[in-house]
């Protein structure tokens, strides 16, 4: 579970986070949208502990982030926005190189990066070096990184971003496995489609703050609009729709 | 955990075949450079170069030409054209400045009488004024030998020409010269640690940054301090490689430098050795530390290879200004840098004589490593490092 409570962050004159709070939950998959700028990578990065936020706290598995990052973010797997990976190593030695500094070594490390590959079905790239890889293995490859550790958490931020249907696809099963299995897994995304399909629930953000909690279906009854890209523009173009 | 993230970055750097290739060249060069120079200025140095003039009326001042053959300084005539001629199957330059004794030379000096000699040569060309010097020395020597015996037939003491005497020392003798260059020898032994590892050190910070992975690897469960300590062993070491390479290859071209046709005599043996190598080690990581600092703070990878080339001259520069005006202070021993050219200047020259100082000087260094590691962590922690902002 990933929670954050009343988040104040500012860059110089700019406030970034203002008194935001949300939470995901476990089993489900949680959505979060908002316009650029919104304060979403910013959020993320104070509950990864990455950054000091002036006030608030965030939470992974009710530990403190704040207080103690490292054990913080052992709990979470994380797929980042903009990924790269270590072109003179070969898929294989890169997850492991994740794996190690998750703490796992040995058998365990063994055990643990023969299933993720066979999960993930990349057998035949593991043993090449990354260079080259197209967009859709350099995704598996990153995810598998993101979960060889088997983290209760998982989080992604813009993900299917430049990846074509195919991957796409494969993504959507990952994650739809994993939360039937009862992992919590939030992911920030400005594709509308892929969030309806997916999410449980939706957390709209916008000027540092939420604009909106609820299911995709609720976000669109309480604007009146028949798709959520139109609840969306709704919700984060007036102040009436924040407040209702 | 700084071992599994120092396993990665090795294999990642030893991968990396043009930072290897300049750690292995920034080494090799610094040595054989070295020994190029020191071989031509031995070289130079030693032998007063043979000089070929054309000498007309020889048959008037045959003691004028056995002196100018004493002194190296031979007839030949002007070759038909440029300046090369061939002489017993040799090429050897002519210098085409002619030296001309009258027709009455001989006759005049006999009867007491100013005799005339023509030296012609081109002024304008800057090597012609030491050549004509050579020659006049040598035609100004015989005529005070001369008017000397002549005053002494006449009962005057050849003293009454001399009210003044001048004595001069030339203090740069070859080994003096030589004993700057191999002071030299130590500048470039550290400027081989730093550029063996220059490369390595922006890969892995700018370059890590620019390829999008630095900011997933400090999202792991790892603390800055873990992940700056093995990015700062990791290009340490090829520091470390490079100046082993630089030693060991030094070590090996120092027999074949002339040396001791300057009667000087320089025993790089295993002892000398081994400590130069032993003061490197601490400062192969300072300088893998430096680097990191300097190409984290840099915007991109580009940025941090031109801070860099800027940052490579301090430990060029000043080093090689204290070489040459030989400033003394015993601070120094205790400057990163500053105290390993001390100790490998004072070593070569054979005047080292503090250990404490070296040891000192080692510990210091290393803290320092520690010290801008630390730093280093600590502004990781800071978005705009992060990200290249």
């Amino acid at each position: 579970m990933l929670e954050v409570k009343n988040l104040v962050k500012h860059f110089g004159d700019v406030k970034a986070l203002d008194d935001l709070s949300f939470a995901a939950e476990d089993g489900q998959i949680t959505g979060i949208l908002g316009p650029n700028g919104a304060g979403k990578t910013t959020a993320l990065r104070v509950l990864y502990g990455l950054l000091k936020a002036e006030e608030g706290k965030g939470f992974i598995d009710s530990v403190d982030s704040q207080i103690d990052p490292q054990g913080a973010r052992k709990k979470i797997g994380i797929f980042p926005d903009k990924f790269g990976l270590y072109e003179r190593l070969t898929a294989r030695e890169q997850i492991a190189y994740f794996a190690e500094l998750h703490g796992l070594q040995g058998d365990a490390l063994k055990t643990a990066l023969d299933r993720v590959i066979k999960d993930l079905d990349i057998g035949d790239i593991a043993d090449r070096k990354c260079a080259g890889f197209s967009q859709g293995q350099r995704m598996k490859v990153i995810l598998a990184q993101a979960l060889v550790h088997q983290p209760q958490n998982l989080i992604l931020d813009e993900p299917t971003r430049g990846l074509d249907v195919m991957s796409t696809r494969i993504l959507r099963d990952v994650l739809l496995d994993l939360k039937s299995q009862g992992k919590c897994i939030l992911f920030s995304s400005h594709v509308m489609q892929e969030v309806a399909a997916l999410c449980d629930r939706v957390i709209v953000v916008a000027n540092g703050q939420v604009a909106a909690i609820g299911t995709p279906q609720e976000l669109c009854d309480r604007t009146g609009k028949a798709t959520l890209e139109e609840a969306f523009v709704t919700l984060i173009g007036s102040d009436e729709g924040i407040a209702a | 955990m700084i071992w599994a993230l120092f396993k990665k970055e090795f294999r990642d750097s030893v991968r990396d075949k043009r930072a290897v290739f300049a750690a292995l060249a920034g080494a090799i060069f610094s040595p054989l450079f070295f020994a190029g120079m020191m071989t031509f200025m031995l070289e130079k140095t030693r032998s007063v170069d043979e000089l070929y003039v054309e000498i007309k009326g020889q048959e008037q001042a045959p003691h004028i030409v056995a002196l100018l053959e004493q002194a190296k300084v031979f007839h030949h005539a002007l070759p038909q054209e440029g300046k090369t001629f061939e002489l017993e199957g040799e090429k050897k330059e002519h210098s085409k400045i002619e030296l001309e004794f009258a027709d009455d030379f001989a006759e005049r000096l006999q009867l007491g009488k100013v005799a005339e000699v023509k030296l012609t040569a081109d002024h304008s060309l800057k090597e012609n004024s030491d050549r004509v010097r050579r020659i006049k020395r040598v035609i100004e020597g015989y005529q005070s030998q001369l008017v000397s015996m002549k005053l002494m037939a006449r009962g005057v003491s050849p003293a009454v020409l001399n009210a003044i005497h001048i004595e001069e020392k030339d203090t740069s003798s070859p080994s003096s010269k030589s004993a700057l260059i191999l002071g030299m020898l130590g500048v470039m032994i550290l400027v081989a640690v730093f550029v063996s590892s220059t490369n390595v050190a922006i890969d892995c910070s700018a370059g890590e940054r620019e390829r999008n992975s630095l900011e997933l690897l400090i999202m792991q469960p790892v603390t800055t301090w873990q992940v700056v300590a093995a990015k700062t062993l990791n290009s340490g070491l090829f520091g470390v490689a490079g100046g082993t390479l630089s030693v060991v290859l030094t070590a090996a071209v120092i027999p074949f430098i002339p040396l001791h046709k300057v009667g000087m005599a320089f025993n790089f043996d295993l002892q000398l050795a081994f400590t130069i190598w032993a003061l490197l080690l601490p400062l192969a990581f300072f300088a893998a530390a430096f680097q990191l600092l300097t190409a984290f703070h840099a915007k991109s990878f580009k940025e941090a290879q031109s801070y860099i080339q800027y940052t490579i001259i301090i430990p060029v520069v000043v080093p090689m200004a204290l070489e040459f005006s030989n400033y003394k202070n015993e601070f120094l021993n205790y400057v990163p840098i500053l105290a390993q050219q001390q100790a490998i200047s004072q070593m070569i020259r054979g005047e080292f004589n503090s250990y404490g100082a070296l040891l000192g000087g080692s510990i210091i260094t290393a803290l320092s490593a520690v010290l801008i590691a630390k730093w280093i962590a600590k502004s990781l922690k800071s978005e705009k490092v992060v990200l290249g902002l």
